[in-house]
């Protein structure tokens, strides 16, 4: 069996990457934006695994999976304001969020 | 090397992460202990008992080197500033909103300084993401502990805009990684790359990571929103540390680049640094809120700090030293004038229209603070400055490089307009007449108190003996 060249992954990430940012950008409902963020942090560790294919001791590997723990940290803080801020707004949506003056 | 040797090494250097491991422990037995003791005094003494016996443990500054197989870089630099993150991260449980707050603040807090304190010496690309998350993660939650409307607000924004900055910073790590061969930051070299277009996109969005935490342009925008709605005392700490901490390593990782060969990273960071100042300065003019004010103007002064890193050599790493030191100090004593003028509720300097009928005295304090804000003397804020202006100047008589002229202009016009908002405060206290009923606004203790803040900043203007000290202890640093 031929091993997949380590562009194609880099292509896929690279793809990852740009959809991420493209949900975080034009998305008005935060959980959306929260899955954008997401995206583009696995496109980060596709990547880290990718890479880690040249690379004797697998630090690419052990990176990603430290990086999957902080991901769900992270969206562990976010759904906790977001819970509030539905309690106070009614609402999850990021443009209904301007009671802050600018 | 065989297992054994490796276990011995990861033994031998734990002794060097006394610090993190007294405030990670500490935090975590804050976290338990608060489960059972309600009042908020006790954590408040276990914070500063955690602080005190972890400043113990900070290892001599003869005692340096690289530990963790290279993952970890004790510095002279980390020996100082984590000194000076325990001795101002105590400051805050004076505070006059200190009893207000539950157990688990003070344990972010506690998070915070730590992964700060890992930030002064990671040099693996891990490390460097875990410190700068740790942080990052605290920060996000100690946003919303004023369980207001608007502090939910300021909270999920905070936290998206930093959850992008540190994916892109991520996918950027991946891209170095991936070029380099190598995740410690030590062992990199950029010079080998053949084709460095896509590792120097990486090496941006990594930066940018760095940039977010120390408030530059274009990642400054989460400043004046967090700061206004975060309680007064977690803004303190946010405004300090970790800015402290983000600097020595962005200094760490752009040494590793070798910035001062790679013009295009120069002339970006030098532009970034500009921008900072310019944005943060006029952006300041045009706010009626303290804390809004104060945080535009911790700005500005983020351009100020990312301009000693430019300098190399001895003056660089003394300017630094000392602006960060002074600069925390004043921060710190800023936001206690604010934290006691807030706690009735006075944030508008239209609020403060002929407080000095009642408060004569707490006013001239502000103002003194407002002064070495502004960076004149007879305060630290002057010394700090002509040092940095002096540097500055010297190194631009030695390559003769428009930009550190350019730098330098920005830089003194910056104090120039900053007079006009840092004065607003004691011209509306002294000058303006009020309308209605003015009423006092401090207690002995709170004047007690600001009183030793303040006196500290013009002291140290007077005998700059500690200063000196420590540039003694850290000139030799390759800066």
């Amino acid at each position: 069996m031929t091993a997949i060249p380590l562009t194609y992954y880099l292509v896929v990430a690279a793809f990852l990457l740009c959809a991420g940012l493209l949900i975080v950008l034009t998305k008005k409902n935060a959980i959306m934006v929260l899955i954008g963020i997401e995206l583009m942090l696995n496109a980060a560790n596709l990547n880290l695994v990718a890479f880690s294919r040249n690379d004797p001791q697998l630090n690419g590997q052990v990176f990603a999976i430290f990086s999957v723990v902080l991901a769900a940290a992270e969206v562990a803080i976010a759904l906790a304001i977001l819970l509030n801020i539905y309690r106070k707004y009614n609402s999850s949506d990021l443009d209904d969020l301007n009671t802050l003056e600018h | 090397m065989v297992l054994k040797d490796q276990l011995s090494h990861i033994i031998e250097s734990l002794s060097q992460v006394g610090f993190e491991m007294v405030l990670i422990g500490g935090s975590l037995l804050l976290l338990l202990l608060g489960l059972i003791a309600k009042r908020s005094l006790v954590s408040q003494i276990v914070y500063v008992l955690v602080l005190v016996l972890a400043m113990t443990l900070v290892p001599l500054p003869t005692d340096l080197g690289v530990w963790f197989g290279g993952a970890l870089a004790v510095q002279e630099l980390t020996w100082l500033f984590r000194l000076v993150f325990s001795f101002l991260g105590v400051w805050v449980v004076f505070y006059p909103t200190a009893n207000r707050h539950p157990f688990e603040y003070y344990f972010l807090l506690l998070a915070v300084i730590a992964g700060s304190a890992f930030m002064l010496s990671a040099q693996h690309l891990l490390v460097i993401y875990l410190a700068i998350e740790l942080t990052s993660f605290a920060s996000y939650l100690l946003t919303n502990f004023n369980f207001e409307k608007r502090s939910f607000e300021a909270g999920i924004k905070y936290l998206i805009f930093g959850g992008t900055a540190s994916a892109l910073a991520l996918y950027g790590a991946s891209l170095i990684y991936g070029f380099t061969g190598t995740l410690l930051v030590s062992e990199m070299d950029f010079a080998l790359v053949q084709n460095p277009a896509l590792l120097n996109v990486g090496l941006l969005l990594f930066i940018g990571a760095m940039l977010f935490k120390v408030s530059l342009v274009p990642f400054h925008i989460w400043v004046p929103t967090t700061y206004q709605v975060a309680p007064t005392s977690a803004v303190a700490i946010l405004s300090v540390i970790p800015k402290i901490a983000g600097f020595v390593l962005l200094h760490r990782v752009l040494l590793a680049v070798d910035v001062h060969t790679q013009y295009w990273l120069y002339v970006v960071i030098v532009a970034v640094g500009m921008a900072t100042i310019v944005i943060g300065t006029l952006g300041a003019l045009r706010q009626t809120n303290i804390k809004r004010m104060i945080a535009y103007g911790a700005i500005a002064h983020s351009g100020f700090l990312l301009g000693a890193l430019l300098i190399p050599g001895e003056t660089g790493v003394v300017a630094f030293a000392w602006y960060a030191l002074a600069y925390g100090i004043i921060n710190l004593v800023a936001f206690y004038m604010v934290s006691v003028l807030e706690d009735r509720q006075l944030l508008d300097v239209k609020d403060l229209a002929g407080l000095s009928r009642t408060e004569g005295y707490f006013g001239g304090l502000i103002t003194i603070v407002m002064v070495a804000l502004i960076g004149l003397p007879p305060t630290v804020g002057f010394t700090i400055k002509f040092y940095l202006f002096t540097a500055l100047w010297g190194w631009y008589q030695t390559v003769v490089d428009p930009w550190i002229m350019g730098y330098l202009v920005v830089a003194l016009m910056s104090v120039v307009f900053s007079l006009f908002f840092y004065l607003k405060v004691p011209y509306f206290i002294f000058l303006k007449e009020s309308d209605g009923d003015v009423q006092s606004v401090t207690n002995p203790g709170q004047r007690v108190i600001a009183t030793i803040f303040t006196l500290v900043l013009l002291w140290l203007f007077i005998s700059p003996d500690i200063l000196n000290n420590i540039a003694d202890n850290i000139k030799s640093i390759a800066w």
